[in-house]
């Protein structure tokens, strides 16, 4: 079952459009299901997601204004328990272990996270994180960015039982270059 | 041969007793072919011929019995052809042997079937037998028979005519290229004649039925001029003999039908190379047409046609490594701009010899088409205007002054007239000039061309709102879909003053298309941040005309303004640090703005800690500290769902608790703010999760720069302990512990960290009041627990469908304990549980 992680489009006021090439990949027809972590923010990237994939989860970023849609959800693929969040509301940012207490929190074995605009995939206390980065690169603030371009990225996961294979796409210099990680449930 | 039918005797048949006695004379024939009886042969025919002079036949009648003969003519010249070849009759003999038969009609028929036969064998008298078909056609003068007997001349002698150049050593017999034009011509000036004669027979009140049968006749004229184009023909005949030939025919016949669709003809079938040469000759026929005749499609055919020749021509050339016009356009995008182009070579030069002038010379005989037409309509005008236009752009891309022309003649023609003020109000000229608009928007690769061109905007700007807006959205879509960069701050200006039409617009629909502005915002940069900040400003001035619509336009100026403040630093220019502080005052004013224009509190609170971040990062902690009050203000200020409030109330200590260049006062300032507006929260769980978030704004996070951080401990207990009070007060039994469980990971937490005021006795005691909360929990009757809408609380975010059981919450609190308990193999871990 392919599932499609994405978020933090920000069109159109932090970049202009989604890529091309990621385009041409998520077509119609190759996924199971979307779950988007927020911050669209334009009500055509929200129909552009639904025509991919009809099933859409959505959860909301800090940009989506006058977005009913929750802060927080939770599912259930092959034996995991996946918890899916945009990550602007988790105090302290950019801490792992905040990360760990929300999981615990959701009980999940997987958290889905995004707002950092930088694809991340860790292990820690039993829990597997996914940030998928930002799809199109939208630019962040962050003290470590002086000159690097944001990479867009997006995550596509397969899960297998206990065993979640996780393919990164990502675009440098204009090429789609895709990495496969693989982790499998602690007993 | 004897003939059973008086000579001249009118026939008059209706069309199947006709087609009856063809059928029964075609299968004798056929009988008599088979056993070899010539003669028998050839009478039968002539019976099957005589109908041809059947006068009760339209067009479309006769056409069907023609195409039945033809079918008998053509066995009957393949079994001649036959015994020609095996030496039977000679096909000369039979020649003279069809003459005697007694109707002209059938006779001519015969002679054009044996004639043609003999043309295509070998040393045949070429000449002579053509002259003597074409001369003899002249004996029937009855126009619809006429035709169709010279059409049949045609079709039979399409592989027999001569096609050898002219040439002193040539066999006379043979017949040249030159005589199979004279005779082709011949034919031609015959046919029209007949079939023009065709409209003056009869009555007045059938003309318009005639004009109806000419039109189905028309193509068997046409066909002489397809037959001509197909000869191989130099450029010196066509221009010295061929055109001049078929054009005094058409002018001088008269006839509106047969001209209009003539010089149609002419401009189809011949070829393009030749054209470009005789355009003199084409456009003096066209003005010398009657009045009656609309001209602007022949006008309109000649330029497309030209037009697609050049585009072939150069796609033809791309196999030749030169680049395809796609290719050239294509690089026309790295270019700057129109200026980088003058190097380059246009499409039409390099198929069109540059001596014709053909850019010149096409303008002025459009021109002169306007001037002598004094009829013509003003939508034909735009139309070939359009045309003229669509040459220019796709052949002259780079000698823009071709294309301004067409634009100038519109400024000062039309729109400047005051007389054709009121045709300028018609839809239908409307949006042909919204056509013409568009077509140097979507053929330039870049709209700079178009603002390049002197007379555009004004001819924009004449329009009426609707057309305007139409084409700026279709300005504004090429921008964004070629990604073109417009970087002089006066395109900007010009650009603004097309899309202002949209900006300036209150309607509903208009949404999509404000979205589409914000969009369009990413492409116009300057990589001199100085220059970028005033292309900003610009924006901003412009896109305060939206009014409420504002806060679709500015948010992303603002972000644009952000991330400039670390442009500017990179960029290093002359006092850059002051020109950001500039900056920053600019960013606070655009935000007040969306502020202030209806329903934008949230995204100006965000946008105020958006900045904040920047200003903090960037090392300008008093704008970073007035944003943050900013942020503050607007919290205070706004009615907001409580939901909403928590929410807010988290990003903001988020975002204050990364900052790392404020001063210990400040920050401290900042802090105790925060931590207070949790503490007034309405509902207690809210209050106890927010001071309990708010404690981490007194143990700044490690980072990877080596920044001081700010670090309290004693304060940290403090908030961990009112939260553990907070808890302890709710009436809620579920919720109070739930919260329990809240903060025991933030123990944990802040134990890990090694927070030194968080001490192993402090975690043990709250595990147990924990542990010994949950049991009271589980033995207490169902009916004692408030069952709680998971949904009750603001600060309740992480809740899930069927998370607030006492189930669920027993394992939380193990996933908890479990955690510190793996870590007993450290020794301070392993101390909490003693």
């Amino acid at each position: 079952m392919l599932v499609l992680v994405i978020g933090d489009f920000h069109i159109p006021n932090r970049s202009p459009k989604l890529s091309e090439k990621f385009r041409q990949l998520l077509v119609p027809g190759k996924i199971n299901q979307i779950i988007c972590l927020g911050n669209l923010t334009s009500p055509s990237i929200y129909d552009y997601l639904k025509h991919v994939c009809a099933d859409l989860k959505l959860v909301r970023g800090a940009y989506d204004i006058e977005n009913k849609s929750p802060i927080a959800g939770k599912l259930i693929l092959g034996s995991f328990k996946v918890a899916y969040t945009s990550g602007h509301l988790i105090v302290p940012q950019d801490s792992p272990e905040a990360l760990s207490i929300l999981a615990r929190e959701m009980d999940a074995d997987i958290v889905l996270y995004g707002n950092t605009h930088k694809f991340s995939a860790f292990e820690l206390d039993n829990c597997f994180f996914v940030n998928p980065g930002s799809a199109t690169g939208a630019p962040t603030v962050s003290a470590a960015n002086d000159d690097t371009k944001i990479t867009p990225s997006f995550v596509l996961m397969d899960v297998q039982g206990a065993v979640l294979i996780l393919y990164v796409y990502r675009i440098f210099d204009g090429e789609v270059r895709v990495e496969k990680m693989q982790y499998r449930k602690p007993e | 041969m004897n003939n059973t039918v008086p000579v001249n005797e009118e026939i008059s048949r209706p069309l199947e007793e006709t087609l009856a006695i063809c059928k029964q004379s075609s299968r004798l024939m056929q009988k008599n072919l088979q056993t070899g009886k010539l003669m028998d042969a050839f009478r039968n025919c002539s019976i099957s011929l005589v109908e041809m002079r059947n006068n009760a036949l339209s067009p479309k009648q006769y056409y069907e019995l023609y195409m039945f003969t033809t079918e008998t003519l053509r066995r009957l010249g393949d079994a001649l052809l036959e015994t020609h070849l095996n030496g039977t009759h000679h096909l000369m003999d039979l020649y003279e042997l069809v003459q005697y038969a007694g109707s002209v009609l059938p006779r001519l028929y015969l002679m054009i079937t044996v004639g043609s036969a003999y043309l295509e064998t070998p040393k045949a008298l070429v000449k002579e037998i053509m002259n003597d078909l074409i001369d003899m056609c002249a004996g029937v003068q009855h126009p619809l028979r006429g035709l169709f007997l010279r059409h049949y001349l045609l079709t039979q002698t399409r592989k027999g005519l001569p096609q050898d150049p002219d040439d002193d050593n040539a066999d006379p017999n043979k017949g040249t290229l030159m005589d199979s034009v004279k005779f082709l011509l011949l034919n031609f000036t015959e046919m029209n004649k007949l079939w023009v004669r065709i409209q003056h027979l009869g009555p007045m009140k059938d003309y318009m039925r005639r004009t109806q049968e000419r039109n189905e006749l028309k193509v068997l004229v046409g066909l002489n001029l397809v037959r001509l184009s197909q000869l191989s023909f130099d450029l010196d005949a066509y221009k010295n003999v061929i055109l001049p030939a078929i054009v005094e025919q058409v002018v001088e016949c008269r006839d509106p039908l047969a001209q209009e669709y003539l010089s149609e003809v002419i401009c189809q079938v011949f070829p393009d190379e030749m054209h470009l040469e005789t355009l003199d000759i084409y456009f003096n026929t066209i003005l010398n047409l009657n009045k009656s005749v609309d001209i602007t499609p022949l006008v309109i055919s000649m330029l497309d046609r030209l037009t697609a020749y050049v585009q072939r021509e150069c796609e033809a050339d791309s196999s030749d490594g030169e680049g395809s016009l796609n290719q050239t356009l294509e690089n026309m995008v790295l270019e700057n701009g129109p200026s980088d182009s003058e190097n380059k070579v246009c499409p039409g030069d390099r198929v069109i010899s540059p001596k014709l002038a053909i850019q010149e010379v096409l303008w002025t005989y459009i021109v002169d088409v306007f001037n002598a037409r004094s009829g013509i309509s003003m939508g034909s005008i735009v139309q070939i205007l359009s045309s003229i236009l669509n040459f220019f752009l796709q052949c002259y891309p780079y000698k823009t002054q071709y294309a301004d022309r067409v634009f100038q003649f519109i400024n000062e023609r039309i729109l400047q007239q005051p007389s054709l003020q009121n045709e300028l109000n018609e839809r239908s000229l409307q949006k042909s000039l919204c056509s013409i608009l568009l077509l140097p928007i979507v053929a330039f690769p870049s709209f700079s061309y178009c603002l390049n061109l002197p007379n555009f905007l004004p001819v924009f700007k004449a329009q009426p709102n609707n057309i305007r807006y139409d084409i700026a959205k279709t300005v504004l879509e090429k921008i964004i879909e070629k990604e073109q960069i417009t970087s002089e701050l006066k395109d900007v200006q010009e650009l603004l003053g097309v899309i202002s039409v949209i900006i300036e617009n209150n309607g509903n629909d208009t949404l999509e298309d404000l979205k589409t502005i914000a969009t369009l915002v990413h492409y116009l940069h300057n990589d001199d941040p100085q220059i970028q900040i005033e292309i900003l400003r610009c924006l901003k001035d412009n896109f305060v005309q939206a009014g409420e619509n504002v806060k679709y336009l500015l948010p992303v100026v603002v972000n644009k303004c952000i991330f400039l403040a670390r442009e500017f630093r990179l960029f290093k220019c002359v006092d850059w640090a002051e020109k950001v502080r500039v900056l920053w005052d600019f960013v606070n004013a655009c935000i007040v703005i969306l502020y202030n224009h209806g329903d934008s509190a949230e995204l100006s609170l965000i946008l105020y800690l958006f900045a904040a971040e920047m200003a903090d990062v960037e090392n300008y902690p008093d704008f970073a500290y007035e944003f943050f009050t900013q942020a503050f203000t607007i919290y205070e200020e706004s009615a907001l769902d409580s939901r909403l409030q928590y929410q807010q109330l988290l990003m903001i200590t988020g975002k204050l608790q990364k900052t790392t260049n404020f001063s210990v006062d400040d920050y401290d300032t900042l802090i105790t703010k925060c931590t207070l507006y949790a503490s007034k929260l309405l509902k207690k769980p809210d209050q106890c999760r927010g001071i309990l978030h708010a404690s981490h704004l007194w143990w700044q996070n490690e980072t990877n720069e080596e920044t001081v951080l700010f670090r309290d401990p004693k304060r940290v207990l403090e908030c961990l302990q009112k939260s553990l009070k907070i808890a302890d007060s709710c009436m809620d039994q579920i919720t109070s512990l739930k919260l329990f469980i809240n903060i025991l990971e933030r123990y944990f937490y802040y134990y890990d960290q090694r927070c030194d005021s968080i001490l192993a006795k402090h975690i043990g005691g709250l595990i147990d009041l924990t542990e010994q909360n949950m049991r009271s929990l589980l033995t207490s009757s169902p009916n004692d627990l408030i069952a709680n809408d998971p949904n009750a609380y603001a600060s309740s975010i992480w809740e899930t469908a069927g998370g607030f059981s006492v189930d669920s919450m027993r394992n939380h609190l193990e996933r908890t304990t479990n955690l510190a308990e793996k870590r007993s193999e450290d020794e301070r871990w392993a101390s909490i549980f003693q």
